[in-house]
């Protein structure tokens, strides 16, 4: 097999992994949620480990056949890519992540769906792994390829999902790896060639005749499409998912409307991305001075005061800029990241709504709005957030999603834009048990208090109805006429007061009671100073996010879980924090799997005391690399807008940079000072990363699109580069010292990786980024300690 | 193998529950429904003798899907299909109760899912007109109330935003398909001092009531809390 074919191989397996993975992402956040589509994929990557415990136990029996063995496997994986899907499609297999903690058969197509999509995975890794195996001398350059074609796979995964329906890429990926099998297939075996061909024409059918997929029926889009007349009227796909408009004769939408509104509520389109609901297609005519918002809590500010230059913060489909414009503002920026939808409602369903972001006060701005708050010099009457949480709850799907626009450092950004007499209106919806209201409460108080404030009940007020509560936060403090406006509005429209100076306990429950006096006791003493002791108090996690945590909708505490599971029982704990206990499910099932599928079967392997240093030195390299790489993607959604860009820009940088550094090891003698060096300086920038860090988000957003990428692309690559190193060094090493433990080697690499990117969002969420780089720092300083002892350990025989 | 292939298809809920059912099968649903009511309804505090007899009198399981009759006395929602669910026997109950209902009423419901909310009303109230936007559940639930002799319900198959004008005022609306939204339409149809209840959050969890009441025209709310949740941490 010649090197060149070999290097070809190495490159288009990995890039169709890459792109698998990316693609049953994709998959499964449209079929079912987000959450669960890391439940699959952690274990799918359990493969990688698998595969290295194979090598290992059947080392021999594999070299012996590698020539065949290896396209084999690249068309097995191919296979399997596109099986999994089918299968999983199919009714015996039919999984609905909604019914996970209600109906114990769900666990068993769970099962099912891990067998299926682990498959591939292992394929691929036991076709890389023998590669590996037999070039150990070349490992830097293989390793090169391998890293290099999993970084041209985070690169066209971007494009393709713009090309290809999500029922298309499985078989795109697929067909990389059959690709991958024919460069490498030996001229004799007529078999695999007719079946690499055969294969060849699978995938195109598959790509060409994608398969019609089955949506979870709680998903909102299939609830919607049960309404009578019902129709899906436009598709478009792009990485920021798979949108749907859908048009029907009773799809309305009043966020938490005023019980005093007698006239109809309209009946809209709505868009669906990745079959959850988007928000409706707003409209408006000119002269149209009435505007349904009118009768919600979002109203306020237009209530007390005249909003002339307004800026629309996560702007979705518009709905608040249709307001704005009812109400006469003179100038309306409005910020949307999501380029597939701002493009959507600009081209294809400009007639549908309305033109709004072309009219005259309007200018559409598609950034992230923290980077637009950062770049601004505008100063604004209002600034106008979309409502946080959902109607009854959002079942906690939000708790590991970035949120940097609600964190305490961005609303004291935003109070810079505000003019004299400008304000922030921030809406939760109402839950119970009690949690948005309350941290939108703090988060406003600290961030009044972070930007000079003495009195922040002066700057704040609050009203609620029925389903939302609104705070608004002044520059400036609130005057006599406006606090009199205040409470006319909420007679006229039955709401109550919940922050105003000179209620009584009575109004503030009066159109509108709650269970219990416990959301305004606890709304009062975040004002009243004793913030801090009801974070600690307070059963959820009320604490106001910052930009290094930015999970806004986390409110799991893990001391008051036996609490709450007491309270609720354990069948209602799913749909209050699901996202939270998904990620902690991940977290041990990965644990178990892992045991189950690398660490026992290798247990009887031969070698002593050498397996624990080997156990070490790549464990924490997987550790240390994984964490990185999933700290810079939370962060970098910030600066691409969606996580497909984010994972695309750092996977491809850090991956092809860290395949350089392995291609530039290859000439660098494999020995614990090496490996050393490589080490610390890694530490050294994750050192200087941690004390830049918090400062980073603002000054970053500052700078221009030009200069911003190309910084973070340095910040990447030049860790990225010296975190190449230590793993073809290491196993360069390991083939000089203990060759057997080379597939263990990897397999405990590839499976720490798997675990660290599980827990990597858990420790974000409860520790934050920074905490993510200290794990990442110590897991590179054990590397150098390993070296250290072994090298102490090994002097008198060298 | 064909005894771990039997496991398999078992584990997998594939074969009909009705092939458990034995000769006594109406007693043991009977005894089923009685410890319901018992265990799940009253000693969460519900009282009202009305409810509670109509609690125990509907046979849940005929309102549930095939797959689903083994689990129709359990302490929690079930699937129906299209997304929708039949609600947790308590939340019936309490829905029912908060209402208020009496002879010679007439309840309007939005959403008749299954049809068993309607029936538990029918047992009390003198007339129940019920509303179902997807048009196969509304099927569904005429037929399984028409063999239940349910006739003073009426089914209709339609968006439930705009009520029932033909057979307006009511003394009490049933919400149990709820938005985002109150339809302004429902709030006009209510009588004054009637009541209108509508189940908030998840169907897997434990729900928040809201009731809206109409006191001389003006409309009031309150969050009810289900007893089985305790107060939320608020003091140290």
């Amino acid at each position: 097999m010649s090197n060149a074919r070999t290097i070809a191989a190495v490159v288009l397996i990995s890039l169709s992994i890459i792109d698998y993975q990316v693609a049953i992402v994709q998959l499964f956040s449209l079929l079912q949620w987000y959450h669960y589509a890391s439940l699959v994929i952690s274990v799918a990557l359990l493969g990688f480990g698998a595969a290295g415990t194979v090598l290992s136990l059947r080392r021999e029996w594999l070299m012996q056949r590698f020539s065949r063995v290896i396209p084999f496997c690249m068309i097995a994986s191919g296979w399997c890519m596109m099986l999994a899907i089918f299968l999983g499609n199919a009714l015996f297999a039919r999984f609905d992540s909604y019914l996970l903690f209600v109906e114990s058969k769900q666990w068993f197509a769970l099962l099912l769906h891990y067998c299926l999509f682990l498959l591939p995975f292992f394929f691929g890794a036991l076709a890389l792994g023998m590669i590996f195996l037999s070039a150990i001398s070349k490992i830097g350059k293989i390793y090169f390829a391998n890293l290099a074609g999993s970084a041209a796979g985070a690169i066209l995964a971007v494009p393709v999902s713009w090309w290809l329906a999500p029922a298309s890429l499985p078989a795109f990926a697929a067909l990389f790896a059959v690709v991958a099998a024919i460069c490498v297939m030996p001229v004799a075996a007529r078999w695999l060639q007719v079946s690499a061909i055969v294969s060849l024409l699978v995938c195109f059918a598959g790509i060409f005749f994608p398969l019609r997929l089955n949506y979870s029926t709680y998903k909102s889009l299939s609830k919607t499409l049960t309404l009578p007349g019902s129709k899906v009227v436009l598709e478009e796909r792009g990485p920021f998912g798979y949108v749907h408009v859908v048009k029907s004769g009773a799809l309305r939408y009043a966020p938490a409307l005023s019980l005093s509104y007698q006239g109809e509520v309209p009946v809209n389109n709505v868009v669906f991305n990745n079959a959850d609901w988007f928000g409706p297609l707003a409209s408006w005519h000119p002269g149209d001075s009435m505007h349904l918002l009118d009768y919600s809590t979002m109203a306020l500010p237009y209530a007390i005061s005249k909003r002339e230059k307004v800026l629309v913060l996560q702007a979705e489909t518009g709905l608040q800029v249709a307001h704005a414009l009812a109400k006469g503002a003179t100038k309306i920026d409005a910020v949307e990241s999501n380029v597939q939808i701002t493009s959507l409602l600009n081209h294809e369903l400009l007639q549908q709504a309305d033109s709004l972001f072309l009219r005259k006060p309007v200018q559409l701005i598609t950034k992230h709005p923290r980077v637009y708050i950062a770049q601004s010099k505008e100063s604004y009457d209002l600034v106008q957030l979309p409502a946080l949480g959902a109607f009854g709850g959002a079942a906690g799907i939000f708790a590991m999603k970035e949120e940097f626009t609600y964190t305490r450092d961005a609303f004291s950004s935003m109070i810079n834009l505000l003019s004299d007499d400008g304000v922030i209106c921030a809406t939760a919806w109402m839950d119970y048990p009690y949690r948005n209201g309350l941290k939108l409460a703090a988060t406003l108080y600290e961030s009044a208090i972070a930007s000079g404030s003495e009195s922040p009940h002066n700057h704040i007020i609050a009203i609620r109805n029925w389903g939302t509560i609104t705070f608004l936060l002044k520059r400036n403090p609130f005057t006599v006429p406006e606090y009199i406006a205040t409470r006319l509005f909420c007679d006229k429209m039955g709401f109550d007061p919940v922050l105003l100076p000179g209620i009584s306990a009575d109004v503030r429950m009066f159109y509108n009671r709650l269970p219990d006096a416990g959301f305004l006791q606890n709304i009062d003493r975040i004002f009243s100073g004793h913030a801090a002791q009801l974070y600690r108090d307070y059963d959820f996690n009320i604490k106001p996010a910052t930009d290094d945590q930015p999970f806004f909708s986390q409110f799991m505490k893990w001391s008051s879980l036996p609490r709450l599971n007491k309270i609720f029982g354990s069948q209602s704990i799913p749909f209050l924090e699901l996202g939270w206990l998904v990620a902690v499910i991940n977290c041990v099932q990965l644990v178990i799997f892992a045991f189950i599928l690398i660490l026992l079967p290798l247990y009887g392997l031969k070698g002593g005391a050498a397996k624990w240093w080997v156990f070490f030195y790549f464990g924490a390299l997987g550790t240390g690399y994984m964490l990185i790489e999933i700290m810079f993607i939370q962060q970098f959604i910030l600066f691409t807008g969606n996580a497909v860009y984010a994972s695309s820009f750092v996977l491809a940088v850090m991956l092809l940079s860290s395949g350089i550094g392995s291609y530039v090891s290859s000439k660098l003698p494999a020995t614990p000072a090496t490996i050393q060096k490589a080490a610390v300086i890694v530490i050294a920038f994750f050192t200087v990363y941690f004390f830049i860090f918090n400062s980073s988000v603002n000054s970053l957003s500052r700078l221009p699109e030009w200069g911003r990428t190309g910084l973070l692309l340095l910040c990447l690559a030049l860790p990225g580069f010296f975190m190449g190193m230590p793993f073809p060094l290491g196993l360069r090493f390991l083939d000089a010292a203990s060759p057997q433990h080379i597939p263990w080697a990897w397999g405990i690499n590839s499976c720490m990786s798997v675990v660290s990117a599980a827990m990597a969002s858990l420790v974000s969420a409860g520790a934050g980024f920074s905490a993510l780089l200290i794990i990442a720092s110590l897991a590179y300083f054990t590397c150098l300690t390993v070296m250290f002892f072994y090298q102490r350990k090994h002097r008198p025989e060298q | 193998m064909r005894t771990i292939l039997l496991l398999i298809l078992l584990a997998l809920d594939i074969f009909p529950r009705g092939l458990h059912r034995g000769g006594d099968q109406e007693g043991q649903y009977t005894t089923l429904r009685n410890a319901m009511v018992e265990q799940q309804i009253v000693e969460r505090g519900v009282k009202d003798p009305a409810t509670l007899h109509a609690m125990r009198k509907v046979q849940r399981h005929l309102f549930v899907p095939q797959d689903q009759v083994r689990n129709a006395y359990e302490d929690r929602p079930l699937p129906i299909g299209f997304g929708q669910t039949i609600s947790q026997p308590y939340i019936v109950a309490l829905m029912t109760e908060t209402i208020r209902p009496a002879k010679g009423q007439k309840v309007l419901e939005v959403g008749t899912g299954s049809g068993y909310q309607a029936a538990v009303l029918a047992e009390i109230v003198k007339e129940v007109y019920t509303i179902e936007i997807v048009d196969t559940l509304a099927q569904q639930a005429t037929r399984r109330l028409r063999a239940n002799k349910y006739n003073n319900v009426v089914v209709k198959s339609g968006d439930g935003y705009y009520g029932w004008k033909e057979h307006a005022p009511f003394d009490a609306i049933v919400v149990t398909a709820a938005a985002e939204h109150i339809p302004p339409p429902l709030i006009e149809q209510l009588k004054d001092g009637g009541r209108m209840i509508i189940p908030v959050g998840s169907p897997f969890m434990v729900q928040q009531l809201m009731l809206v009441e109409k006191i001389k025209g003006r409309t009031r709310t309150s969050s009810l809390l289900p007893v089985r949740f305790v107060p939320f941490k608020r003091n140290p």
